[in-house]
C-alpha cells in the first residue's frame, strides 16, 4: 500500500476531486484490491490494476459530483435530458498518457528514495528549488568539497539510472 | 516523455522537478483507514515466521518489479536479451531492491543476488519451497550473496537484514517454460 499510496492519491487529486472524496477514491480502491487479491495471479500486473481502479473510481466520482451540482441548479437553469441521461465517463482529465507519465514520475521518486543517503541528500539540493543553488552553496550545505559536487551529481544520477533500470 | 533511463542528467532533474510538483502523498490519515481494512498479516510461510520470530525481526514481503522472463511492462522491453540459462529478478521491500540472479550451470543451479539499499550485514536463508531445512548465507561487504550448485527447484529466499526478514516470493531455478 505505501507503494501506490502516492499514486492512486494523484490520481484521485488529478481528477479534479477535493481531498474528502479523494479520500473516498483511496479507500475504495484498496478495499477492492483486498476483494480481489486471490484473482490477481501476477505480480506484475498489480500496478496496472491499482491505476486503473484508481482512474474509474476517480471518474466515477467526478461524473457523480457533477451530476449533483447540475441538480442543485434551479430548475429554470438545468437541462433535464443531461442530467437524467446516463453521463458517458469522459476520460479527459486523466488521458492514458497522463497515467503513464505519473507512474514515469513515481517511478523515478522512488528510485531516488532508494539510492543511498549522500545521494539523496545532493540529488534533493539539485533539484529541490527550480533554480538550483550555486555548488558553493550546496557545498557548505552538505559539507562537501565544492569540486566533488559535479562528479559526484554525475555518479548518482548515474547510479539512478541504472536502478531505474533494474525496475 | 523520454524514457527515465536515456534522459540526460538535467533532464533527470527537470523530471524530478515535475515529480515534486505533479505527485502528491495521501493523508496520513487516509493510509491509516486503509491499512485498517486489511484485517489479517499476509500470509508467510511458517519456517520464516518462526525464523523472524527468533530472530525478534519485522516479517516483511517482497514485491517483484522485474522479471527478465515476463512479457509486458514487467521485462521492460529487455526480454530476450538475457540468454535461456540466466533468470534476473528483482524484488522490492522496504525501500531496499534485491537484485537476483538464477543461473544454470554444469553441476546445477546458482542463485546470487544483490541487496541495494543501506548498508546493513545479514544473512540469506534459501529453503525449498516444500519445506526443510534452509541454507544460510552471509551477506558480504558489496551486499552480495550466493548459494551454488543449487538442484531445480522452487525456493524459498529470506533475507535478514536491518531488523528486517525480508521473504521473497517463491523463486524457480529451472528451465524457461
Amino acid at each position: 500500500m505505501m507503494r501506490y499510496q502516492r499514486l492512486v492519491h494523484t490520481i484521485a487529486r488529478r481528477a479534479g476531486l477535493d481531498e474528502a472524496i479523494a479520500a473516498d477514491v483511496f479507500q475504495e480502491v484498496f478495499a477492492r484490491l483486498l476483494r480481489h487479491l486471490d484473482t490477481l495471479r501476477e505480480p506484475q500486473r498489480l500496478q496496472a490494476w491499482i491505476v486503473t481502479t484508481a482512474k474509474r473510481e476517480a471518474l466515477h466520482q467526478r461524473a457523480r459530483a457533477r451530476r449533483e451540482i447540475a441538480l442543485d441548479e434551479p430548475p429554470a437553469d438545468r437541462d433535464d435530458d443531461a442530467t437524467l441521461a446516463p453521463q458517458l465517463v469522459d476520460p479527459g482529465p486523466l488521458p492514458d498518457e497522463l497515467l503513464d507519465e505519473l507512474q514515469q514520475l513515481e517511478r523515478l521518486q522512488r528510485g531516488v528514495e532508494r539510492l543511498d543517503e549522500r545521494c539523496r541528500a545532493l540529488i534533493g539540493a539539485l533539484y529541490r528549488d527550480d533554480a538550483p543553488p550555486a555548488y558553493e552553496v550546496i557545498a557548505v550545505r552538505l559539507a562537501m568539497p565544492v569540486g566533488s559536487i559535479g562528479p559526484t551529481r554525475a555518479r548518482c544520477l548515474d547510479r539512478l539510472r541504472r536502478l531505474l533500470l533494474a525496475g | 516523455m523520454k524514457p527515465l533511463e536515456h534522459q540526460t542528467d538535467a533532464e533527470l532533474l527537470d523530471s524530478l522537478r515535475r515529480a515534486r510538483d505533479e505527485l502528491s502523498d495521501a493523508p496520513a490519515q487516509a493510509i491509516e483507514r486503509a491499512i485498517a481494512l486489511w484485517p489479517a498479516p499476509v500470509p508467510v510461510s511458517v519456517e520464516a515466521l518462526a525464523d523472524a520470530a527468533a530472530a525478534a525481526l519485522r516479517l516483511v514481503q517482497a514485491v517483484l518489479s522485474f522479471d527478465s522472463r515476463a512479457g509486458g511492462p514487467l521485462a521492460l522491453g529487455l526480454r530476450g536479451a538475457a540468454p535461456d540459462t540466466l533468470h534476473q529478478l528483482v524484488f522490492t521491500a522496504e525501500g531496499r531492491d534485491i537484485d537476483l540472479r538464477i543461473e544454470a550451470g554444469p553441476a546445477g543451479y546458482e542463485i546470487a543476488g544483490q541487496l541495494l539499499g543501506p548498508d546493513e550485514p545479514g544473512n540469506v536463508l534459501l529453503a525449498p519451497e516444500a519445506g526443510g531445512e534452509p541454507l544460510r548465507v552471509a551477506i558480504d561487504e558489496f551486499g552480495e550473496f550466493r548459494f551454488t550448485p543449487v538442484d531445480a527447484g522452487r525456493y524459498r529466499l529470506t533475507l535478514q537484514t536491518g531488523g528486517l526478514a525480508i521473504e521473497l516470493p517463491v523463486v524457480e531455478a529451472g528451465p524457461r517454460r
